[in-house]
Order: structure tokens, then C-alpha cells, then sequence
């Protein structure tokens, strides 16, 4: 088990990596800011019980982001229409050059079906192994890895060829 | 893994994701404060008791004592009986009569009322020797014939 590290450690190292992996599940920038706080209030008053940490964390914004979904279908649909009208949050940070590769990687991700944009997101920003997101979408690691190689696949072609200039 | 698919994982790393907005980090900050308070000083007033704590108990005790004091209070309020005779009611007769009236069969008033019976008896016996008439004697009768 690591050594416990502060509250604002984990803040700082994971609040902005599970923000983005919980607008993997809605565009609405104030739920998937909810969904954190949740998620770390959870993960700190049981935290001397958990095995992986990392995998806590992200696991419990999935599973946040799937009751919620179950409960609130209708709801998050009337949201995700409301946000897509009123623009969409911005989900990467990068410099000013960059912001229409920012544009064409947010698209793109949308199109992926869900568990291939969610492999992806997991593994390049958010950095876990292939068998941490095993084991937390509880998906065998040969499915994973093929998941992402699918989703390179298919950015690949989405993605102009300048991108990779 | 082919070497564009390396080269477009290095290009999707140059994109960072978006920092939290600083609402989320003051919420997340002010959430440590109740999760995780500093120590607490010596003379901190005691923090407020919640269920589970000391209340049941305090509870018990006392529902215990309002029990307690319910069975006994009939008991205490009841006015005991006088034992002062009333001087103006008529003089008990006899032993029964006068634990009739004063409802308290002491000792005291059972031998007020057995000398008063006594006393009756003696008066009665007087007043019957008195009034039964005065037979002749056989040597009165002799000394007549």
C-alpha cells in the first residue's frame, strides 16, 4: 500500500485527470464537477481501506456516472442538448497554436463509441496501465488493449494528416 | 502498436486535460476542513452529542425516575387518617364502634374503649341491682310467720 499523501496531493495530481474522464460520460461541466467532489469525499473516508487508490478514484466516477445516467436519462439528454447549444466546455488545455488540434481531438473522441474513447482517455491523460483499467471497468486486459487499438485506429483516420506533421 | 499509432499517442499527450476551475478546488478545499479537522484544543467546549452517545442512557434514567415517581406519588399525596377523636361526635359504645368512627384500631383507643365498656357494664350492673325488686330473705319470712 503507498505511503498516504495529503488531500491536496491528490487534488492537485488527479482532480483535473477525473474531470476529464467524467465528461467522457456528460458534456455538462457542472455535473462532471460534482461527480468529482463526490467521488473524492468517498474515496477519502474509506481510503485506509482501499487497495489501489488510483483505481478508487476513477472507479468511482464511473460508477457516479452510470447511476446517474440510469436515474436521470431523460434529464441528461435535455442537459447534453442544452450544452451542446450553448457551447461546449472546453475539455484540454494546451497552447494557442494547438487549439484546432484541441478541436479536431474533442470531436473525434465524441465519435468513438464509448468504451474505446473511454480506454483512451484513461490511458494517455490519465495515465493508468492497461491493468488498472482492467480492473476498473472490470473488462478482461485483452479486451482493453484491443479497445485501444480500435480507437487509434479509427482517429487515425478521423484526424487530418496535418495533425500528424 | 505501428508507428504512427506511437506517433499519434505522442501527439495526443501534447493536450493536457483542463485544469479545475478554482470554484472546484475552494469546494474541494473546504471539504478537507470537514473531513479531516485539525486538533482539537484542551479547552474546546465538548463537541454536541449525537445518537448512540451518552443521551440513551440519560434517556433511560429518566423515564426510570418519572416511573418511580408516578407509582409513589398516590402513595405520598394520600392524607393519612386523623387520629384525633372528634370531641363533639358521640362517645364510642364499645371497642368496634369506636374503630368504626376513628378508623384506626390503636391500641390506645381499644383500652379507652374496653374501660369505657367496663364502666357501662359496672353502671348497668348498679342500676339492675337497684331496680330488681327487694325479695324477703328466708329469716325475714321466718321472723314474719
Amino acid at each position: 500500500m503507498p505511503p498516504p499523501i495529503a488531500w491536496e496531493t491528490w487534488i492537485t495530481q488527479y482532480g483535473a485527470k477525473l474531470l476529464l474522464y467524467a465528461r467522457r460520460w456528460t458534456s455538462n461541466q457542472a455535473e462532471a464537477e460534482d461527480w468529482v467532489q463526490e467521488c473524492f469525499t468517498r474515496f477519502w473516508s474509506r481510503r485506509h481501506e482501499i487497495d489501489d487508490p488510483v483505481v478508487y478514484l476513477f472507479r468511482s466516477v464511473r460508477n457516479i456516472a452510470i447511476d446517474t445516467s440510469r436515474r436521470q436519462q431523460s434529464q441528461q439528454r435535455r442537459d447534453e442538448e442544452l450544452s451542446h447549444r450553448t457551447g461546449q466546455h472546453a475539455q484540454f488545455h494546451c497552447r494557442l497554436e494547438d487549439d484546432e488540434w484541441r478541436h479536431q481531438i474533442e470531436t473525434a473522441l465524441q465519435q468513438l463509441p464509448q468504451e474505446q474513447a473511454e480506454v483512451i482517455t484513461l490511458k494517455i491523460w490519465s495515465q493508468l496501465t492497461f491493468a488498472q483499467i482492467s480492473e476498473l471497468t472490470q473488462t478482461p486486459i485483452g479486451t482493453v488493449t484491443s479497445r485501444y487499438r480500435y480507437a487509434l485506429n479509427t482517429l487515425k483516420s478521423s484526424l487530418s494528416e496535418h495533425a500528424f506533421e | 502498436m505501428t508507428h504512427s499509432d506511437h506517433d499519434l499517442e505522442r501527439k495526443l499527450e501534447q493536450l493536457h486535460p483542463m485544469p479545475m476551475s478554482p470554484e472546484l478546488e475552494r469546494r474541494l478545499l473546504d471539504i478537507q476542513e470537514s473531513l479531516n479537522p485539525g486538533p482539537i484544543p484542551l479547552d474546546a467546549p465538548d463537541p454536541p452529542l449525537r445518537s448512540g452517545g451518552r443521551w440513551p442512557l440519560v434517556g433511560i434514567l429518566a423515564v426510570a425516575v418519572v416511573i418511580l415517581v408516578a407509582l409513589a406519588l398516590p402513595t405520598a399525596l394520600r392524607t393519612p387518617p386523623s387520629t384525633v377523636v372528634d370531641q363533639n361526635a358521640p362517645t364510642p359504645q364499645g371497642p368496634h364502634e369506636l374503630m368504626v368512627l376513628t378508623n384506626q384500631p390503636t391500641l390506645v383507643n381499644f383500652q379507652t374503649a374496653l374501660r369505657q365498656e367496663h364502666d357501662l357494664f359496672d353502671l348497668l350492673d348498679h342500676q339492675s341491682n337497684t331496680l330488681l325488686p327487694e325479695y324477703p330473705t328466708f329469716d325475714q319470712v321466718q321472723r314474719a310467720e
